[in-house]
């Protein structure tokens, strides 16, 4: 499978009165052709940050993208995100790239019809006529679940519920079929049952449209049951990057280890006591030296105090940034 | 009735909130928040109040407590009604009930020290003087039952993460020796890594004082790992009550088990495996409940009678409490296909 | 546990060296940040020196006339000279002395003004906040009236009936603007009545009292502080309005606003007489309203550093 982004050394900082805000440093991870990747990390992590260095969302100032790459291709050119004016990159946002925020309110305007919302979005992007717009709108909406699409299209976002109005979300993000789908915990204000729905909206869309989708979350739970590839983030770098079935089954990193283990397992009828990792998370405001997990890792050795661990490759699929190889209970050669 | 087992006991619980609008402030509408609770918690015991937002579960927390006068009902504690008690014999019982927030940065006053905090129910019940050594000697006590250095007492709770609130407002609220705690989403503003310190730290905290706990949360998964029996609420009224294997391995109401079906599992291979049972639509508004069974717009298998009849919420099988007209008395529902999911793991 | 140790000791030396010496570096790291807010500290600090200061500051009596020194140009321009820096008025007054007198009366209208108007305020506000119901729309109700009044109008008929006078002035400037108070009182008591920690403090068994004194009062501060910056700049910028109407203090108190008005004559053939005066009504309130706007910012505790 072609690789459609590839994020090389990201670096994004903030500038504030107390100090700078390490948020991403040094992130390098790809996005292969109509794969789910989860972005799994604590408040914190910069998992949200990355994404929004990569859509050229980071307010400017406080924030600054230092550092890094984007190479996004389509339709066989490759252009780096992160060189784009502001009004290219407006174009690859809602067009090429969709996406999808935790809180629709935000997103959506609110004196606008969600169905001119969508619509603007259709004709914006791919210079089609209104009556074209207008007909392809509505079969967005019930392709998203909308009941009654074209009573529903006159209708404001406040007249929709919170599950309502994330499908509308899902439906401009979707309208312009888009190659990459961002996600940024879309289901964490919602309702369990009605995360489940999207989640499951989102499945077939994955299916339908051949979409890649990139899931940002802290909910490992979620993620098994839809990611093909998992990043784990902590401390603005990565952490671990697995397939979903080797992260889960094999977690190679401490941390990750530790947040499997902070989970409580439904489907066991005695429960054990839950793995709690110690600590807090970490201070952005101090520069990273070493592995930023080391403060909280019970087998943090003297190298993880002296250097941070780059990513090393355990299989294809796998790779992780640790000095202690868990698996055989020592440090790693070399 | 008198059963010395049970710490709290609430019958036919209510709380209606009055809309008001128009220029005179007129009553225009009733938003029912809780609708007609009964349970009782024994000594000891975790009970796990668990549903979505806007059932009504953090509401009967706050009845109980009288922190929100109920419409009507009972709430009896250890004995005592306390919808009927003058209110400085209810200041007094109210000690032995505490609650612990779910906001760890709103709950805690910003311009108290942290041994202001944690001394001040001691202070205000007169049971040890401001400034004293006794005070400063408990509230280190209590700050290192929590897991925290008592030698940071004098800082200010912006100076501590979420979840080292969270230990300050389980030591507050342990000060006073309570014997039953309210655990209001005490774990949902906090991080993964953090929930589970703060769980297994309510767990010892419980082995070691003997307390007893009403966990509310809407995070399935921890409810279970918690409670000792789980009662599930929705649109302010409580849909199943029971054990928590119990409600697991047999869901007998429709929302139950969509419920379980809903939580996602860690584990790709599981989730890859389950068949799912997925509502439709989001609940509807308490203000304006629909009749009959109030699950009847969501349920899949709703029937003549669910459109008209409240199912009455009833005792099914010792220890398991449903209000479904599906379920017959033998347990088994009549719910035609077995959706059920926790049986498809084995 | 040496680490630990080693840990603590730090700490203990931040404790103590943070309670004052770092909070002060932080407050001025803020203040350095907000370039405007040290502007706005300085004109500020200025004026309340030459309030505080005045008779060693301008050591000439603002009464004085010298009619065979009067309109003379301030020292910059020609026919000036330093004996009157700002230059004299129609009747020879040193209108140098004159700016600083001017800035005592500006302040103490101001100060007393807005202490009148935020206890009677507070009070007002925390009564509506508290009982709420019917209490509540029946004080906010008669606010609403007191605000949509016009303020003008108003002001001239207590002056008609109580006389010209500073402590009038102070008075109806109390008075007027009370119902601001009460309104900021009220929003932040019925938020706070439903915040954590007082549900928290209900529920480990406090009375109202301690509720109202040791949680809901303190949290007030803040944002009744910055209000009164705003406030106290927009009563010198009305008391020298009412000044230049006649309104306020009697025309022989050396006041901003009064020599504004009788300088309004002389405009076109000697600015001076009313134009430095106005300059000092811009760079007072200009002073205090870019201070208010960086206290906002200070003042809130939920924007304070969180330390590890």
């Amino acid at each position: 499978m072609n690789t459609i982004l590839q994020v090389n050394d990201l670096v994004t900082k903030f500038y504030t009165v107390d100090g700078v805000i390490n948020a991403v440093n040094g992130v390098t991870f790809e996005l292969r052709e109509g794969e789910t990747l989860a972005i799994v990390g604590e408040s914190g992590s910069g998992k949200s940050v990355t994404m929004m260095s990569i859509l050229g969302l980071i307010p400017t100032p406080p924030g600054k993208v230092e550092n890094g790459e984007a190479i996004f291709t389509s339709f066989g050119s490759s252009h780096d995100l992160l060189q784009l004016t502001p009004a290219e990159l407006r174009n690859v946002r809602g067009g090429q790239i969709g996406f999808v925020f935790q809180d629709p309110i935000s997103t959506l305007n609110p004196i606008m019809t969600i169905g001119e919302q969508i619509s603007e979005t259709l004709t914006r992007h791919l210079r089609i006529s209104g009556e074209e717009a207008r007909e392809r709108t509505v079969k967005l909406l019930a392709q998203v679940g909308i009941p009654d699409p074209e009573l529903r299209y006159k209708n404001y976002p406040f007249q929709f519920s919170g599950g309502m109005r994330q499908r509308v979300v899902i439906a401009i993000a979707i309208a312009c079929t888009p190659q990459i789908i961002i996600a940024d915990e879309p289901t964490t204000a919602l309702d369990v049952t009605v995360q489940a729905q999207i989640v499951e909206l989102f499945r077939n869309l994955r299916e339908s449209l051949n979409v890649a989708i990139i899931w940002i979350t802290h909910d490992l739970g979620v993620v098994a049951g839809l990611a093909d590839r998992v990043l784990v983030m902590y401390g603005g770098r990565i952490a671990e990057t697995a397939s979903v079935d080797d992260l889960y089954e094999r977690p190679q990193h401490p941390y990750t280890m530790g947040l499997l283990g902070a989970l409580p397992r439904m489907d066991e009828s005695d429960s054990k006591r839950l793995v709690s990792i110690k600590g807090t998370p970490p201070d952005l405001l101090i520069p990273l030296r070493h592995c930023p997990f080391a403060w909280r890792c019970d087998y943090a050795f003297d190298r993880c105090w002296e250097e941070v661990p780059p990513q090393i490759e355990i299989s294809s699929h796998h790779k992780v940034s640790c000095f202690y190889d868990l698996e055989k209970g020592e440090p790693r050669d070399g | 009735m008198a059963d010395n087992n049970l710490i709290l006991e609430i019958r036919d619980l209510r709380k209606y909130f009055p809309i008001v609008g128009g220029l005179l402030g007129r009553q225009v509408g009733l938003v029912r928040a809780v609708d007609g609770v009964s349970f009782s918690i024994r000594r000891g015991e975790t009970l796990g109040l668990v549903g979505e937002s806007g059932c009504g579960k953090s509401t009967t927390g706050r009845a109980i407590l009288l922190l929100h006068q109920p419409t009507s009902g009972e709430v009896v504690f250890e004995g005592q009604d306390l919808t009927l008690l003058p209110t400085e014999e209810l200041r007094k019982l109210r000690v032995k009930m505490q609650m612990i927030f779910q906001d760890p940065y709103a709950s805690l006053n910003p311009r108290h020290s942290v041994q202001k905090i944690v001394g001040e129910p001691l202070m205000i019940n007169g049971l040890m003087k401001p400034g004293s050594p006794e005070l400063r000697a408990r509230v280190a006590e209590m700050l290192q039952l929590v897991g925290l250095d008592p030698f940071y007492m004098r800082r200010f709770p912006h100076e501590f993460s979420g979840g080292q609130r969270q230990r300050i407002g389980i030591a507050r609220a342990l000060s006073i020796n309570p014997s039953f705690i309210i655990c209001d989403e005490p774990i949902s503003a906090l991080d993964v890594s953090i929930q589970a310190q703060v769980v297994n730290l309510l767990q010892d905290l419980q082995d070691q004082l003997g307390l007893t706990y009403l966990f509310i949360a809407h995070d399935l998964s921890m409810v279970k790992h918690i409670s000792h029996r789980i009662a599930v609420m929705y649109l302010g009224k409580i849909m199943e009550l029971t054990d928590r294997n119990e409600l697991f391995n047999n869901p007998l109401h429709p929302y139950t088990q969509s419920l379980i079906s809903a939580v996602p599992f860690p584990d790709p291979k599981l989730e890859r495996k389950r068949r799912r049972f997925i509502l439709k639509g989001d609940p509807p508004s308490p203000a304006n409940p629909p009749r009959g069974c109030v699950f009847h717009t969501r349920c899949p298998l709703a029937v003549e009678e669910c459109y008209t009849i409240e199912p009455e919420f009833h005792e099914i099988q010792p220890d398991h409490y449903i209000a479904c007209h599906l379920a017959d008395e033998k347990g088994s529902s009549k719910i035609p296909e077995k959706t059920v999911l926790a049986a498809e793991l084995a | 546990m040496a680490v630990h140790d080693t840990q603590r000791q730090a700490d203990s030396l931040l404790d103590v060296e943070q309670s004052i010496k770092d909070r002060f570096a932080y407050i001025g790291r803020l203040l350095w940040r907000d370039k405007s807010g040290v502007v706005g500290l300085i004109f500020f600090l200025t004026v309340v020196v030459a309030a505080v200061f005045t008779s060693l500051i301008a050591p000439l009596d603002p009464l004085a006339q010298d009619l065979r020194a009067s309109k003379m140009p301030p020292a910059w321009s020609e026919g000036g000279n330093w004996d009157h820096p700002f230059g004299t008025d129609n009747l020879g007054r040193d209108i140098f002395t004159r700016v600083i007198y001017g800035a005592r009366v500006s302040l103490t209208v101001g100060f007393f003004g807005v202490l009148i108007a935020g206890v009677l305020g507070m009070v007002i506000g925390s009564i509506a906040g508290f009982i709420g119901g019917r209490v509540d729309s029946t004080i906010m109700g008669i606010i609403n009236l007191i605000l949509s009044l016009p303020y003008l109008l108003f002001v001239v008929f207590i002056a008609a009936i109580l006389g010209r006078s500073l402590l009038n002035v102070i008075l109806i400037f109390g008075i007027t603007d009370s119902p601001i108070f009460a309104r900021v009182t009220r929003g932040e008591v019925l938020r706070m009545r439903d915040s954590g920690y007082v549900e928290s403090a209900i529920s480990a068994g406090a009375r109202w009292p301690r509720i109202i004194f040791d949680h809901i009062l303190p949290n007030l501060i803040g944002p009744l502080i910055t209000l009164a910056t705003f406030e106290m700049s927009a009563m010198i910028f009305y008391e020298a309005g009412l000044g230049f109407l006649g309104l306020s203090v009697p025309p022989s108190v050396p006041s901003w606003g009064n020599m504004l008005a009788a300088g309004r004559k002389y405009l076109t053939s000697y600015p001076w007489i009313a134009t430095l005066p106005g300059l000092a009504i811009v760079w007072t309130s200009l002073g205090m309203n870019l201070l208010g706007d960086w206290l906002r910012d200070v003042l809130d505790p939920r924007l304070r550093r969180s330390r590890k």
